[in-house]
């Protein structure tokens, strides 16, 4: 690999991406650098502002960053965009077709675009759906225009798909139908995903590797069952001092992300889990009732990006 | 292409109803001839103007409308992204918009005009003009006005902090460029009369480089912007003001140039005037390299020195009697047109080198003098005659004005006095105003003036003063025909009074005082060239002298005590041929003795009796009367003791 090009066996790939925009004195993103192995379903997470379409934008070629480069099947994506995006599919966050064009139209004016299209494919996916393919884009639901999106993505036979935020703003039923068809595709073909979605229970149900943004920076970045292993919430009484001030010094052997101090005693998590450590905290003098329990991908996300970064005890 | 075509296809799909509503739109014209006044015999006129004037300003709303909203609002409201998450190279999204926005407004016009034609058949489609010309420019000025509206729409819809330097920028290139323009039409560096008499063939050769440079800006905001509002804005600016900057800077580059011309870069003078005295001439003449640039320069033909007049419409400059100070009338021009036909005048104390604005500002086409000191000047516009004290030029002062309804030559011949004569080149004019014919001085000081003499009607002949004002000499043709001899007449000065007859069997005459009292006349009779000289107080020629054969001849002056320069040609023509045909003689006006000097020279102010009231004094060995143009009309100065020729001014082919 040279500076030129990517390393080609990862499908998407960042490198030291810094996005500024001018009038912030503060980066949007900052230092950030991931890659995806072909086949992966990647989860990108953040709240709001993190940088995820900045980043989006930055991995369709759409967007220069002020540093770094963006890699897609090993290329430079600012340079050969137009080729990549043959092999891209892409739901964005607000579906930007043009309202005065039907499904049918858009599967036909995309037929010219692509080397590789099948219009039965997004026809069929559309029966499924439910969506009238002749109905203008505009008057579509919101929902029925996430579906649209999909299945137009879809339509090229994509190895890469590119979904920001795919499943903002629709009811559970829509949520359930994309996720449903696009957990069949990745079923049927080795198909690279980045999905960003504030649906954290949609990404734990598909993706196998996460990242997350906060404040710019990528904070996690490690395949989804470590990251669910190595964090746990604790609970436990500590009978050795009734001075709430003094609370969680017990856990030093764990990096704490979050501490919290209740009627009956402390609840943490910690994100460097692991049974014998455990062992020897339930063990120690003063440490009643301790119990461990595992955390949803939102727990673990709500931890992390609603305080402090990770590792560092609060 | 295909995805280009592809693009350009949506554009137009999408905007399908608004050209089928242009068609209805031409409906309109149909219906008009039906209202109250505008039907009957006119109808089919009625409804030739308005479809004309309909699909008019259809050509011109759409391309504004569509320029200004089909790329710029989808990347204000970020719908460009869909773009460019297909495989779509930037010039296929950029090209496909554009062709897709030309096809709609040049189809918009077409189809607003369609009902009318298929109405009206030939005749309606003849209203239009459709020739391939016509076509071209309506493509491409909507092609500009797409780009135009696009770009503006840009810079104000984007909202980024390029517009500050967008306003600045394009404040500052129009300015560069009018002003270079202006300045390269003031030089003459574009002749429009070269230009096949086309207006348009120059508004396209300025609006071509203009075209190019929006194009190529919305395309690299296209490819480099992509969805980044501000990036888009910044990459738009820079090609823009980059590409002006190409053109703008070469142009201002140009302009200096043009205008820097010295005297060693006219290719040929095409006349010089001579000072009285003293070694400078006024001289004309196309510069190099400068397209169809004409400078004019006053030049002292012994240092080389110069002064440049900025433009000189004919070169004519009024010297001093010392030939230290100079006068002369620059058109005042607005931006790019002459203004209300007024002159500004310039003075220069020769030796200074430079020009000062005096502020006066005499109205078209008036003849200017200096008094012998250089110090007054007079200015004569057709209507008035007004003097100035101009010891200080930028800041002159009125001596005295007279009004005077006549045509008139003047000259300073004091400080203090102007003697105004008769300007007729036709002597037969009929029905003359007999105050027409006055011989009148003006004093400054009395502000007073006085008829001193007058001449007959019937017997006017054109008139130029001695330059010591003793002696008005006078050309008049008895027949109107150039070949036939002409009367050379010596009259007073003051009173006008007949003193001699010169010639008359001579065609052409000239005349030149001389040194001593004495006077040369110079002309053809039988094919032959002829010298007179006279001596002081004598009535007939104490001398005739032939000089050979000869169909023209132009007198010299005294290159040398009592030696005339005189110069022979064997052809009536003043054309090219003619040119390398001259041959020089010195004649020896004392002993009559005729010697050969170089081929191919004729005197340099051949000319200036045409606009020089004054003849030149009477002075063996003035610097001017040395100079003379060769067959490239360069300008050369013959040493009269050795005959050496040396080359001042021009380039030899």
């Amino acid at each position: 690999m040279n500076g030129m090009r990517g390393n080609e066996a990862a499908v998407v790939e960042v490198k030291s991406l810094l996005v500024k925009y001018g009038g912030n004195p503060s980066p949007t993103l900052e230092e950030v650098s991931f890659s995806i192995p072909r086949g992966s379903v990647y989860g990108l997470l953040g709240r709001n502002g993190a940088g995820k379409s900045s980043l989006v934008r930055c991995l369709l070629g759409q967007q220069k960053p002020s540093s770094g480069k963006c890699f897609l099947f090993g290329e430079d994506v600012w340079k050969h965009r137009s080729l990549l995006m043959a092999r891209t599919g892409v739901v964005p966050e607000d579906p930007d077709a043009p309202p005065s064009m039907t499904a049918r139209q858009l599967s036909a004016f995309f037929s010219r675009l692509y080397p590789r299209w099948n219009d039965a494919s997004v026809f069929d996916r559309l029966r499924r759906f439910g969506v009238p393919p002749d109905t203008l884009f505009g008057s579509l639901s919101k929902g029925q225009k996430a579906l649209v999106s999909l299945s137009l993505a879809l339509g090229s036979s994509p190895e890469l798909l590119l979904l920001d935020d795919p499943t903002l703003g629709l009811d559970a039923v829509a949520r359930a139908a994309f996720f449903d068809e696009l957990v069949g595709e990745l079923a049927d073909r080795e198909t690279t995903v980045l999905l960003t979605s504030h649906d954290l229970s949609g990404v734990e149900k598909m993706a196998d590797r996460v990242g997350m943004l906060k404040g710019g920076r990528l904070v996690l970045d490690e395949d989804l069952e470590t990251l669910k292993g190595r964090f746990r919430r604790l609970r436990y009484a500590n009978e050795q001092t009734e001075d709430p001030a003094l609370y969680g010094q017990e856990l030093s052997d764990f990096d704490a992300v979050k501490v919290k101090v209740r009627g009956w005693g402390v609840e943490a998590v910690v994100s460097n889990y692991g049974d014998e450590a455990f062992a020897r905290f339930a063990a120690k003098e003063g440490v009643v009732d301790a119990e461990a329990s595992a955390l949803s991908l939102e727990e673990i996300f709500v931890a992390v990006a609603g305080e402090a970064s990770p590792g560092r005890n609060t | 292409m295909k995805t280009t075509l592809a693009v350009a296809a949506r554009e137009i799909v999408e905007r399908r109803l608004v050209l089928l509503g242009t068609l209805l739109v031409g409906l309109l014209p149909l219906t008009l001839p039906f209202l109250p006044g505008l039907g009957g015999a006119g109808a089919r006129d009625v409804r030739f103007v308005a479809a004309f004037y309909l699909a008019l300003t259809i050509a011109v709303a759409f391309p504004i409308a569509f320029g200004a909203t089909i790329l710029v609002s989808e990347i204000t409201q970020k719908r460009i992204a869909f773009y460019f998450s297909r495989p779509l190279p930037p010039v296929s999204i950029w090209a496909g918009k554009l062709l897709g926005a030309l096809f709609i407004s040049v189809s918009g016009a077409c189809l607003a005009a369609i009902p009318t034609i298929l109405v009206d058949g030939k005749r309606a489609f003849a209203a239009f003009d459709t020739s391939g010309p016509a076509t071209v420019y309506f493509v491409l000025t909507t092609l500009l006005l797409l780009a135009g509206a696009h770009t503006f729409s840009s810079m104000v819809r984007l909202r980024s902090a390029w517009i500050v330097l967008d306003f600045l920028l394009a404040a500052l290139f129009a300015a560069l460029i009018a002003l270079s323009l202006r300045s390269l039409f003031l030089a003459g560096f574009w002749n429009l009369y070269e230009m096949k008499h086309s207006p348009e063939w120059l508004a396209w050769w300025l609006a071509a480089p203009l075209i190019t440079a929006l194009l190529a800006a919305s395309y690299m905001q296209v490819a480099d912007g992509r969805t980044d509002a501000r990036r888009s804005h910044g990459a738009l600016s820079v090609t823009l003001w980059g590409l002006t900057a190409l053109l703008a800077l070469p142009l201002g580059g140009l302009a200096l140039w043009v205008n820097a011309a010295t005297p060693k870069d006219l290719v040929h003078v095409d006349g010089i005037q001579a000072a009285p005295h003293g070694t400078w001439v006024g001289v004309a003449g196309a510069v190099r390299s400068r397209g169809s640039a004409e400078a004019s320069f006053i030049f002292d033909a012994m240092s080389g020195r110069f002064v440049k007049c900025p433009f000189s419409w004919d070169g004519t400059v009024a010297f001093s009697a010392d030939g230290t100070r100079a006068a002369w009338g620059e058109p005042r021009f607005g931006f790019f047109e002459m203004k209300d036909n007024r002159l500004d005048l310039f003075v220069a104390d020769l030796s200074a080198g430079r020009p000062v604005a005096t502020g006066l500002e005499p109205a078209g086409w008036a003849t200017l003098a200096l008094s012998p000191s250089g110090r007054r000047l007079a200015s004569f516009d057709g209507k008035t005659l007004a003097a100035f004290d101009v010891s200080d030029a930028g800041n002159p002062k009125q001596i005295a004005v007279f009004r005077i309804a006549r045509d008139l030559r003047y000259t300073f011949v004091d400080e203090d006095t102007i003697r105004a004569f008769p300007r007729f080149f036709n002597t037969q004019v009929k029905g003359l105003d007999l105050a027409r014919l006055d011989i009148t001085e003006f004093s400054l000081s009395s502000k007073k003036s006085l008829v001193t003499g007058r001449f007959e009607p019937g017997t006017l002949p054109f008139l130029r003063l001695s330059a010591d004002a003793r002696f008005l000499v006078g050309t008049r043709r008895t027949k109107d025909d150039p070949s036939a001899p002409q009367i050379l007449t010596l009259h007073d000065g003051r009173t006008g009074a007949h003193l001699m007859t010169l010639s008359e069997d001579l065609e052409a005459p000239r005349v030149r005082f001389l040194s001593g009292g004495r006077m040369a006349v110079a002309g053809v009779a039988d094919g032959k060239g002829i010298l007179k000289i006279f001596l002081e107080g004598e009535r007939s020629p104490a001398r005739s002298i032939e000089l050979g054969p000869a169909a023209g001849a132009i007198l010299g002056g005294e290159v040398s005590p009592g030696r005339v320069a005189v110069a022979l040609t064997p052809f009536r023509s003043n054309d090219e041929r003619s040119r390398s045909a001259w041959k020089i003689v010195f004649v020896d006006t004392g002993t009559g003795a005729v010697s050969a000097g170089p081929d191919g020279l004729v005197p340099a102010d051949r000319f200036s009796s045409w606009f020089s009231p004054v003849l030149q004094p009477a002075e063996a060995g003035l610097p001017s009367s040395c100079l003379f143009l060769d067959a490239e009309r360069r300008l050369v100065r013959i040493d009269p003791a050795t005959g050496a020729q040396t080359v001042l001014l021009g380039r030899s082919k």
